[in-house]
């Protein structure tokens, strides 16, 4: 008999245990970290591909050398930002494992409010700082998605120049990278359409794969944006949340106190009245 | 003395983080919206003036341009309207959040509005069948559709979207400007360059903005020089950044807005489970 009841109530434990355990997942923060980790991926991603795309397109049909020395070309610009791609991916990496992290706690200690967990100064100022941060990489983010639309637009114009060509017969137009801000002003490398290269250039699958890749990197970077915004969104309520459930844990054991202290004095008063009938 | 007490109960209701918000979002839009409309005028002369000849060439700017500009005036509408929606919104929610925790009294008003948010008026007094006063019948409704920040929050949601894709648009004729006005520093200053004057160009076809077979269709040398030297080409130039500028201000408005109407939201519906215990 009482081996039953024992049984019944382990499972049921074990049952009461899983939705418990259930309950304390952060969706939110969930769905803002998978958005995050896709925005990062394909702006990391598909923008180093598209990076190295640009660079054989510009050493191929474009005939322009590496330059040798310090002087800053555009190769030496885009080992740059492919330097800075590696960092963000990184950085991003172990920001989204810090952000599941405090949703996971903050969850928990919320769903838990009258349970072990304790809401400290401490905990309220680490949420603080991640709405700050958060709010900065935002702000980052912006800059970086704005940015990310210029090469987008000029892949835009040269394959629009590719689909014009045909309408366009016997005039000799010429494309100047120079006015696109990809090389110095010092040297002249235009290519123009009656030219080998141009023909080659607007043939090959290099040019569509590269432009593509550029507008999927912008979209990338669109998601890290809007992952940021789910983050503040998260973060701000989880704050409201903390700070108010402070107040209500200072309330319940000041009602508790008074509890304690009218059982005290009843309790009192019982004794009081029990020695005067003695 | 009870003057400045009502004066410091006024600004405890105050909601600051939407105050901020709506002025950054007003501001942002302002410049957006104007700039960005004098910049497209700008651009309309300077292409007319110097890029081509014939009428048929840019008459599809013309129509792109225009379409821009009746588009800007029904985003400044939009948003102003918007703006001050969202500000009385956190009024009315920022109030109630402060009534809950006793910080605040309020009038009649008030206590119609916050009806709604609270959960309705329980106790002994829904029993008697009393007269409402018509003041508080008409708060009752606005606080009705005034006292849900979730569905705010849906809509600046979607705002912010839309508003990323102009952001990252607006970045295209600065971009253009500043291609052009970086070539007209070379040709004012040759010696930094080994290539001859003549064949420093600003092609307006390569930008996309003309099309093709459009005649000259670029300007070179020391034409495009005197073409960056007239007050028209820097004040478009400037106004474009401005619009930049604008663009990227709203867009900080809309997510401060979010982050307010969140945390309100959060407030309210955790003191909604606070009465049940």
């Amino acid at each position: 008999m009482e081996e039953n009841m024992e049984e019944g109530q382990t499972q049921k434990g074990c049952f009461e245990c899983c939705i418990k355990c259930l309950g304390g997942i952060p969706y939110a923060s969930l769905i803002a970290t998978i958005l995050l980790y896709a925005g990062v991926a394909l702006f990391c991603g598909c923008g180093h591909e598209a990076l190295s795309g640009t660079v054989n397109i510009l050493q191929t049909y474009f005939e322009l050398a590496r330059t040798a020395g310090d002087t800053l070309d555009v190769f030496t610009m885009i080992d740059i930002f492919k330097y800075v791609i590696y960092g963000i991916a990184a950085a991003f990496f172990v920001y989204g494992i810090l952000l599941m992290v405090e949703g996971f706690f903050t969850t928990g200690a919320i769903k838990d409010l009258y349970g072990d967990f304790k809401i400290t100064t401490c905990g309220r100022c680490v949420s603080a700082w991640f709405i700050m941060l958060t709010y900065l990489f935002m702000l980052a983010w912006l800059g970086v998605t704005a940015f990310t639309s210029l090469p987008v637009y000029m892949y835009f114009n040269v394959w629009t120049i590719c689909r014009n060509t045909t309408l366009v017969e016997g005039a000799n137009l010429c494309l100047d990278l120079r006015q696109f801000g990809i090389v110095t002003i010092g040297e002249e490398k235009k290519i123009c359409t009656a030219s080998e290269n141009f023909l080659r250039m607007c043939e090959s699958t290099e040019l569509n794969m590269t432009f593509h890749l550029f507008i999927v990197a912008l979209a990338g970077a669109g998601a890290a944006v809007i992952a940021m915004v789910h983050y503040l969104m998260v973060l701000s309520a989880n704050w409201a949340y903390v700070k108010d459930a402070c107040r209500m844990q200072k309330y319940e054991d000041i009602k508790s106190k008074e509890e304690q202290e009218l059982h005290d004095i009843h309790s009192t008063r019982s004794k009081e009245r029990l020695n005067a009938y003695t | 003395m009870g003057l400045l007490e009502c004066c410091a109960r006024c600004l405890v209701g105050a909601p600051f983080a939407s105050l901020v918000a709506t002025g950054l979002c007003f501001f942002g839009v302002a410049l957006f919206c104007g700039c960005g409309h004098e910049a497209l005028t700008g651009t309309e002369k300077l292409i007319e003036t110097y890029f081509s000849k014939n009428y048929q060439d840019y008459e599809y700017l013309i129509n792109v341009i225009h379409a821009f500009q009746y588009v800007i005036y029904g985003t400044a509408s939009f948003f102003f309207l918007y703006g001050a929606l969202l500000l009385a919104e956190g009024f009315y929610t920022t109030g109630a959040v402060r009534q809950i925790f006793g910080d605040y009294k309020t009038t009649i008003c008030g206590k119609g509005l916050s009806a709604t948010v609270t959960g309705g008026q329980k106790g002994r007094g829904s029993r008697g069948q009393h007269q409402a006063h018509s003041l508080e019948r008409v708060c009752h409704c606005l606080g009705k559709w005034l006292g849900h920040p979730d569905k705010f929050v849906g809509i600046t949601y979607a705002l912010t979207v839309v508003w990323l894709l102009v952001f990252a648009c607006s970045a295209v004729p600065v971009y253009i400007y500043f291609n052009t006005w970086t070539t007209c520093q070379s040709i004012a200053f040759p010696s930094k360059t080994s290539a001859s004057i003549g064949s420093l160009c600003a092609d307006a076809r390569m930008y996309g903005v003309l099309p093709w077979n459009a005649f000259p269709g670029k300007v070179c040398g020391s034409n495009l020089l005197s073409i960056c030297k007239t007050a028209e080409f820097q004040m478009t130039f400037h106004l474009f950044i401005a619009a930049f500028v604008g663009a990227a201000a709203t867009l900080v408005s809309l997510l401060t807005f979010m982050i307010a109407a969140t945390y309100n939201f959060a407030v309210l519906k955790l003191m909604g489970r606070g009465t049940k215990f």
